[in-house]
């Protein structure tokens, strides 16, 4: 039997690399203005949370991510499993999702500021477009690639309707449906940084973007841990959900 | 024994439009089921004796002919099939997976719970009600799908090769489980097998079907009385005579019969 690799494994590359980056900032071997020491990044990271400017950027981030995440998740859902289910909406809809999701997100933007203005429903908007089409496609995916036999199963033991749709469909696209989740999530925490940077006065992605107008690299490195960070326990959130609600899943 | 009938084919045939052109599954099968009976269908492989069932089943239209069968009326199921295939839904846990049939009928969870526990009980996988197929043997999800079927209590149990991919021990263990069944239940039975021996151990009445397009060739009534257990059947002297007629009418060793000597 192999064996087990020691626990911290995955710890050693990263503290590796720092150790070599504090080296060689304190030994003046790269340019500070550019690649301050770890430690002094840390440094300034604690006092942006002291002052209580690092958590309220990151509660406002947070909250667009979420009210844009669900706002575009569930009717993706909805849709994409009925689009997987039904050829006649599969047929309407494909062409129009087809033109609009190649489009980038990104460029969209002004358009949607134009129509909804610079608060926060734009960014909401903005980031449930971002998820929509991942998650949407995902779920008719995950739907036309569930076994017949199950849809068989569905159909002789009298599955109809909505107890089709939820006891066949659902429950058999899901799998396919959380890595569009997962998809879109990463889209997400993207756009919501795109559009602090474009037009906001809080959140994390100004607090980035402010950082670099006043020339404050250390601050600017503490923004983009925190998104590092973010991103990071998000993933692993995303996993939990998963294991709770797809349970029936053999895992390694 | 002049029993009603529950099911009546006449001259149905199955064609399938595919990419090779027409394939024709079916040519003209007429055959009647007594209500209460245990009737067996055996014939080779590809003869069409799942379209039979999915016809049956009311997954798979009909070119032409018809299917008539006779309900009793009330909420119970037409029918309900054990597939050939491994069919326990994967994201139902083996007590949900039994009482599938009855929540789709809207029977309340505390009735339908208390039926799946007894074809659990019934099938040996009490310890099992909580786990997920994903967590079984090959044989205990077959097993599953046997207790689904006869838990949903459908008016006609469908079975296609339910015990095919198993290994001997287990095969006749579950023969054996549905002998229980269907003695005590007296459910109205179709049921496919490529066996000999599982048709005459199990059936009231075994067709033999000809290669496809399949067609009924006959129809078998199979005296051994009942209950009946597995094992003891073989002992009996008629057993042997039985095999033997299935297979003259399924054409085994025939060819050889007629090749040229050399
Ligand atoms: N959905 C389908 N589309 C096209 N052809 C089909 C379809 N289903 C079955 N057939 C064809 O119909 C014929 C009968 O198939 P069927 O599955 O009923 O055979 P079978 O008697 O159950 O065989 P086996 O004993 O191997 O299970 C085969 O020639 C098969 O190729
Ligand atoms: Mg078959």
């Amino acid at each position: 039997m192999p064996r087990r690799p020691p626990r911290g494994l995955p710890l050693l590359s990263p503290l590796l690399i720092l150790a070599v980056w504090e080296g060689l900032a304190r030994a003046r071997l790269i340019d500070v203005r550019f690649f301050p020491a770890p430690t002094a990044i840390l440094a300034a990271a604690w006092g942006t949370a002291q002052s209580g400017e690092l958590w309220a950027d990151l509660g406002i981030s947070l909250e667009r991510i979420g009210v844009g995440f669900v706002l575009g998740t569930l009717p993706a859902i909805v849709l994409g499993v009925l689009m997987g289910l039904i050829p006649l909406v599969r047929m309407t809809c494909m062409p129009v999702v087809s033109a609009i999701y190649p489009i980038p997100k990104s460029a969209i933007l002004p358009l949607i500021m134009l129509i909804f203005g610079i608060g926060e429903l734009a960014k909401w908007v903005f980031i449930a477009i971002g998820v929509f089409f991942p998650v949407l496609i995902n779920a008719m995916v995950g739907v036309l690639t569930i076994d017949r036999i199950y849809m068989d199963v569905g159909r002789n033991y009298g599955a109809r309707g909505l107890n089709f749709l939820l006891t066949i469909a659902l429950p058999g696209a899901l799998p396919v449906i959380f890595a569009g989740i997962k998809l879109g999530f990463g889209l997400a925490l993207i756009l919501v940084i795109i559009a602090e940077i474009v037009a906001s006065r809080a959140g994390l992605g100004f607090l980035i973007w402010n950082a670099w107008q006043i020339f404050d690299v250390e601050k600017l490195y503490s923004g983009l841990i925190v998104i590092g960070i973010l991103g990071y326990l998000s993933s692993e959130a995303i996993d939990a959900l998963e294991r709770v609600v797809v349970p029936w899943r053999p895992r390694a | 024994m002049t029993a009603e009938l529950k099911i009546c084919i006449r001259g149905l045939r199955k064609d399938f439009a595919t990419r090779f052109g027409r394939v024709e599954a079916l040519g003209s099968v007429d055959l009647d089921v007594r209500e209460g009976e245990l009737y067996v269908l055996v014939g080779p492989s590809g003869c069409g004796k799942s379209t039979l069932l999915r016809i049956l089943a009311g997954l798979e239209g009909t070119t032409a002919g018809t299917v008539e069968i006779r309900r009793s009326g009330g909420r119970r199921a037409p029918t309900a099939m054990v597939f050939q295939e491994p069919s326990a839904l994967p994201w139902l846990t083996v007590r949900s997976n039994v009482a599938y049939g009855l929540r789709m009928q809207g029977v309340e969870a505390a009735r339908r719970d208390s039926i799946a526990a007894r074809y659990i009980e019934k099938v040996g996988l009490a310890r099992f009600a909580g786990a997920y197929p994903y967590q079984l043997s090959g044989g205990m999800k077959q097993r599953v799908s046997v207790a689904r079927a006869f838990a949903s209590d459908p008016e006609i149990l469908l079975m296609d090769e339910p015990f095919g991919s198993l290994d001997e021990l287990t095969r006749l263990a579950l023969q054996d489980e549905l002998l229980w069944l269907f003695e005590e239940t007296h459910k109205t039975i179709v049921f496919v097998t490529h066996s000999i021996d599982e048709a005459l151990t199990l059936g009231d009445r075994v067709a033999v079907m000809s290669p496809a397009p399949g067609r009924i060739l006959s129809t078998i009534d199979v005296p051994f009385p009942r209950p009946r257990r597995v094992i003891a059947l073989r002992e009996d002297p008629e057993y042997g005579r039985h095999v033997a007629r299935i297979w003259n009418l399924l054409g085994v060793g025939r060819e050889r019969d007629a090749a040229p000597s050399a």
